[in-house]
């Protein structure tokens, strides 16, 4: 059975258009591509720290 | 395709020829993406508007450059009601491909409606006061804005979700029944509308868990994904789990910023510019207008005032004849002068035909009574040296007879103002004797030779 408040909990407030460009700027849009060059500028960089301390 | 590290056209092969980076994942990705693209779009075709949305994020996990899904993801935001997130879908796609994109056409779209675009904007503020009103426990307005809504923007799903809800609060099934059709038929893979379609079977049908009853085609709900093979129904993911925030975020923001907000914004202003300045050109006709009106008002009133002032006087002119005439009449045992100065103050043209038959009686005996007294007074001021005097009742002899006693009266007038030496009126008056009686007479001789002395 419906719930009235706790269906009305999950309705959010939509975004007006002036907040769009709030909206644009918080929009995440990285990619698996970022993700692995990360990881592997993070490898890279673990690598010549290990290899420095030896 | 190109490389994801130096940029440059990628070939047939696990490694990029000019920097040698290894690829064969990122072609993996990139195949992925499209892949993932041509699911979203089936999906979109078939209004499982949710899956496509699943679908077409996930594309844009595997390929943020994708803007063909992208853009498609906007179309699906924008078909559901969501117009920020199509928004900024299409800013963001523009930002990654300048040239050539339909991102530009659907802003171009919505820009070059700003009477739409402030439609839909007003409609999501007042989703958000329905939703205030709903919180606050005011459930009656919230329906009535939420009817506002649907009619401003008819593809808000969420819009017709909470209208459902409330109607289901309030026991108006059928009403709740017609809305849930109306998203469904824009989203059909809405877990939310999908859900309360289930309820509302429940309820009217008495506990069936069947798929919900819709107005439509019976196959409908037996549709599965052509891709996965699944006969799960897609649901709407949980928040993404999110990635690096980047660089992007300050660039985007600025272009949003200009391609998006500023012409708006612009438009609106100038818009706004343009009609004060159009109101304020109609106010100063419209002033300038009525200052004429009023100008012509002031004259015809500076008019009017001028013959009721005429009227006014003569009004007066005429009551103090007639007073006058009254006065006359009424005199008895008075002097001949008296009378005589009280019938000049009748003014015989102001009264009426009655009235003036009196006042030439009136005058007729007066005068003939008045001419010898009035001489007399005058030729004793005369003798007396008393000029002004003479002069009122020579004056006065000579407008009832100017011939009386053959001129000498007239004489004795123009002798009263040469003795006051006003020569002009003396020989005014001479002249006037040679006139009327010609110089041969004995009053014109008189008259001549007084001429000659003066």
């Amino acid at each position: 059975m419906i719930n009235f408040d706790e269906e009305l909990s999950k309705f959010k407030p939509s975004k007006e258009i002036d907040e769009a460009e709030e909206a644009i700027y918080n929009r995440e849009v990285a990619d698996v591509t970022d993700f692995v060059k990360d990881m592997l500028e993070e490898i890279q960089k673990d690598n010549q720290r290990l290899n420095n301390q030896q | 395709m190109r490389c994801y590290n130096c940029g440059r056209q990628l070939e047939n092969l696990d490694n990029c020829a000019y920097c040698g980076a290894n690829v064969r994942m990122y072609k993996k990705a990139y195949a992925l993406s499209n892949a993932l693209y041509n699911e979203g779009l089936y999906q979109a075709g078939n209004r499982e508007l949710s899956g496509a949305i699943d679908s077409l994020k996930k594309s844009l996990r595997y390929n943020k450059e994708n803007t063909t899904a992208r853009n498609l993801l906007g179309l699906v935001y924008f078909e559901i009601g969501e117009v920020v997130d199509a928004l900024s879908e299409w800013v963001i796609s523009k930002n990654i491909q300048p040239e050539d994109n339909l991102a530009d056409y659907y802003l171009r779209e919505l820009q070059s409606n700003p009477n739409k675009f402030e439609v839909l904007n007003q409609a999501i503020k007042k989703y958000n006061q329905a939703l205030l009103y709903c919180n606050q426990g005011s459930n009656d307005l919230a329906v009535i804005q939420l009817r506002k809504v649907v009619s401003d923007n008819p593809r808000m799903v969420k819009a017709y979700q909470l209208l459902a809800l409330l109607y289901f609060k309030t026991k108006e099934y059928e009403k709740a029944r017609k809305v849930l059709n109306k998203a469904y038929r824009i989203n059909k893979t809405d877990s939310t509308t999908l859900r309360y379609m289930n309820e509302l079977d429940k309820v009217l049908k008495g506990g069936s868990k069947e798929r919900p009853a819709i107005i439509g085609d019976e196959e409908e709900g037996k549709k599965k994904s052509r891709f996965f093979g699944s006969d799960k129904k897609y649901a709407e993911s949980s928040a993404f789990n999110g990635m690096i925030n980047i660089i992007f975020g300050v660039v985007l923001g600025i272009l949003a910023t200009a391609f998006l907000i500023v012409p708006a914004v612009k438009h609106k202003s100038d818009s706004n510019v343009s009609n004060s300045l159009i109101t304020a050109n109609e106010q100063l006709v419209d002033k300038s207008s009525e200052i004429a009106g009023l100008e012509k008002k002031i004259q015809e009133l500076e008019a009017e005032k001028e013959r009721l002032t005429q009227e006014a006087s003569q009004t007066i002119q005429v009551r103090e004849s007639y007073m006058a005439l009254y006065k006359a009449m009424n005199l008895k045992g008075a002097d001949a002068i008296t009378m005589a100065e009280t019938i000049e103050k009748v003014n015989a043209d102001l009264l009426d035909d009655e009235a003036k038959a009196y006042y030439q009686q009136l005058k007729a005996a007066s005068d003939s009574a008045a001419l010898s007294a009035f001489n007399k007074k005058a030729t004793e001021s005369l003798a007396a040296g008393n000029f002004d005097e003479a002069i009122t009742y020579f004056e006065k002899v000579v407008a009832i007879d100017e011939k009386y006693q053959n001129g000498n009266a007239l004489i004795s007038l123009a002798k009263a103002y040469a003795g006051k030496d006003d020569k002009e009126n003396a020989k005014s008056r001479y002249n006037k004797v040679i006139e009327l009686f010609g110089e041969e007479s004995s009053a014109g001789k008189a008259a001549k030779t007084a001429l000659e002395g003066l």
